[in-house]
């Protein structure tokens, strides 16, 4: 029934479908082939990687890039140390912030008052601002904090670059929540804290999803702040062991190729698993913020 | 009981206004103080300059012409990327399946990826040697000899520009998508017994329908390329010759290569100008929006 809604746009049903099929397959190659690019050539061994011109499909497919990179030869790169650092680092981002940003939305949807709302302005605001403009004078602010080349630092630092867009969206989901089953609960003698526990948050349990989603993709690719907020190799997280096999004086395209997909993996599994939150996520920051 | 409450409401958002207030306010007033003085990190003196710093900046050729390229950077990839966003929106709105759900997931993949991968990848496939693109133009006769598209002072901007296109779409196709699933089916029965073609249809239903789905869309689109330092900074560095130069690799360089704190301070805060002047608009427009649709 609803596979036809929406089909009176084109008249002629054959030539729609045809259409239809034809421009989205052109679409979908247009937007896929950079991925297609990458994992042809994670196959590759280097010999063919420089081959002009480049093939498509391997000659003699081979796993020698993956096991170099996972051994970190030839770089010093080593990539279970970043991913574990990368890990660290999102997980305890999309902790932290989530819970703060719950809190927060939790006070700005239930007790309004003038100073609130303009705190909620203040958040709305800070959604906006450009991280090339704090990034400077944040160097500085952890480097006296003392949390340089510190995975903490960077936690706290993709915390605070989060937070006013996850705020945002939990004042969002608190609102859609009624207040009258917490009254309820109040008045059979529930502490706020119990109501909170036991009604509210599993209630919200959809929009605290999507916020520890955005906040771990955020973090998982987040580049430039763990760029100058990192030093040594030890620290580095992903994107940054990655930035290493572009920057240095040599790209070994074969293992640049199975770094990315590396850090591309676990994106793509999210957003496999959380499809529909990662466009409720985007669509609410669009639409509601 | 009424003042516990407010107390509480307060403590509840105490934390995260703490947070935001030290690691996303206090740097921007910091940038501002510091945008007044004349520091240079390796040199211990430094004092009070007033707007000198600005003036210093305005009179550079290379402040003004990564100005010049920050605005083609922003509106042309925004332009493309709404551009093509659009189309991929308005054709997967037309059916709603379980392939076009499916299509709707895989389209949202290059917003997502890391600019990391993003970077490498395109860097990979511009590459004069061993780029994928070339070896493709080169085959269907379009070229004769490969193009350095990363390392030509003229294609360098347009090929990122692109990139940041193909980047953003996502952004462009999920706003349209979800605003034209909004519109009434009688509307397309209407126009088609009145014998309106696909074009009619396009210009005179969906596109003004679709207004402001696609102003927001612009506007939240340009604020995240101004966010974007990595793209640029990974594939080109502002190179070849500062031909790709925008604001934000400026910044970088001029504080992190060349120590000059408060040139880099100031010209962030004319970033900061530029992009709230962007903010303030997309802030009006959706309250209009907003109070339109409430």
């Amino acid at each position: 029934m609803a596979s036809n809604q929406r089909n009176y746009f084109i008249r002629s049903i054959t030539v729609r479908n045809v259409l239809f099929w034809i421009i989205l397959a052109i679409l979908l190659l247009g937007v896929l082939f950079p991925i297609l690019w990458l994992f042809s050539n994670s196959f590759k061994n280097r010999m063919e990687v420089y081959k002009i011109p480049p093939t498509w499909i391997p000659k003699e497919p081979t796993l020698q890039a993956y096991k170099n990179v996972i051994a970190g030869v030839e770089q010093s790169t080593p990539w279970p140390l970043f991913i574990g650092n990368s890990i660290i680092v999102g997980v305890s981002t999309s902790v932290f912030a989530t819970f703060l940003a719950s809190l927060a939305g939790y006070g700005f949807a239930r007790f309004r008052s003038k100073g609130m709302d303009a705190f909620l302005i203040v958040i709305l605001f800070a959604l906006m601002l450009p991280g090339p403009v704090i990034i400077i004078p944040l160097a500085i602010i952890i480097q006296r904090m003392g949390l340089y080349d510190k995975l903490f630092g960077l936690i706290l630092t993709h915390t605070a670059l989060v937070l006013p867009f996850l705020t945002w969206l939990s004042v969002g989901n608190f609102r859609a929540i009624p207040p009258n089953l917490e009254e309820a609960a109040l008045l059979d003698g529930c502490t706020r804290m119990q109501a909170f526990i036991r009604i509210v948050l599993p209630m919200a349990r959809v929009g605290l999803a999507t916020s520890t989603i955005f906040s771990f993709l955020i973090s998982w690719g987040e580049y430039p702040f763990a760029l100058i907020l990192l030093g040594t190799r030890e620290h580095f997280t992903v994107p940054l062991g990655l930035a290493t096999y572009i920057t240095e004086f040599n790209t070994w395209w074969d293992q640049l190729a199975v770094a990315s997909l590396i850090t591309l993996i676990p994106v793509l599994i999210i957003l496999s698993i959380a499809h529909q939150h990662i466009r409720r996520g985007i669509l609410a920051g669009a639409t509601k913020g | 009981m009424l003042k516990n409450q407010r107390i509480l409401g307060y403590s509840l958002i105490a934390p995260a206004m703490v947070v935001i207030g030290l690691f996303v306010f206090y740097p921007i007033f910091e940038a501002i103080r510091l945008s007044f003085y004349n520091r240079i990190l390796t040199i211990p003196e430094f004092s009070f300059v007033g707007f000198e710093t600005y003036e210093k900046l305005i009179a550079n050729e290379i402040f003004r012409r990564a100005f010049r390229n920050t605005v083609i950077w922003v509106v042309g990839s925004t332009v493309l990327g709404m551009f093509f966003g659009g189309i991929i929106g308005i054709i997967i709105a037309q059916g709603e399946n379980r392939i076009t759900r499916f299509i709707s997931l895989l389209v949202l993949i290059p917003f997502v990826m890391p600019d990391v991968v993003v970077a490498a990848t395109w860097a990979w496939i511009y590459d004069t040697n061993i780029g994928i693109l070339n070896s493709m133009l080169n085959q269907m006769g379009l070229i004769k000899e490969n193009v350095d598209w990363l390392g030509s002072a003229k294609l360098a901007l347009p090929a990122v520009i692109f990139v940041m296109a193909w980047r953003i779409a996502p952004l462009g196709a999920l706003l349209v998508q979800s605003s034209y699933k909004g519109i009434p089916l009688e509307i397309f029965e209407a126009a088609e017994i009145d014998g309106a073609n696909f074009f009619a249809q396009l210009k005179y239903i969906v596109l003004p329908l679709l207004k402001y789905a696609i102003i927001i869309g612009i506007l939240l689109t340009m604020m995240w390329v101004m966010q974007n330092l990595a793209i640029v900074r990974l594939m080109t560095d502002g190179g070849p010759g500062r031909t790709t130069e925008i604001l934000s690799t400026y910044v970088y360089k001029q504080n992190f290569q060349y120590f000059k704190e408060s040139e880099a301070s100031a010209a962030s805060v004319i970033y900061f100008g530029f992009l709230i002047v962007i903010s303030l608009s997309y802030l009006i427009i959706f309250r209009r929006v907003w109070v339109k649709e409430t």
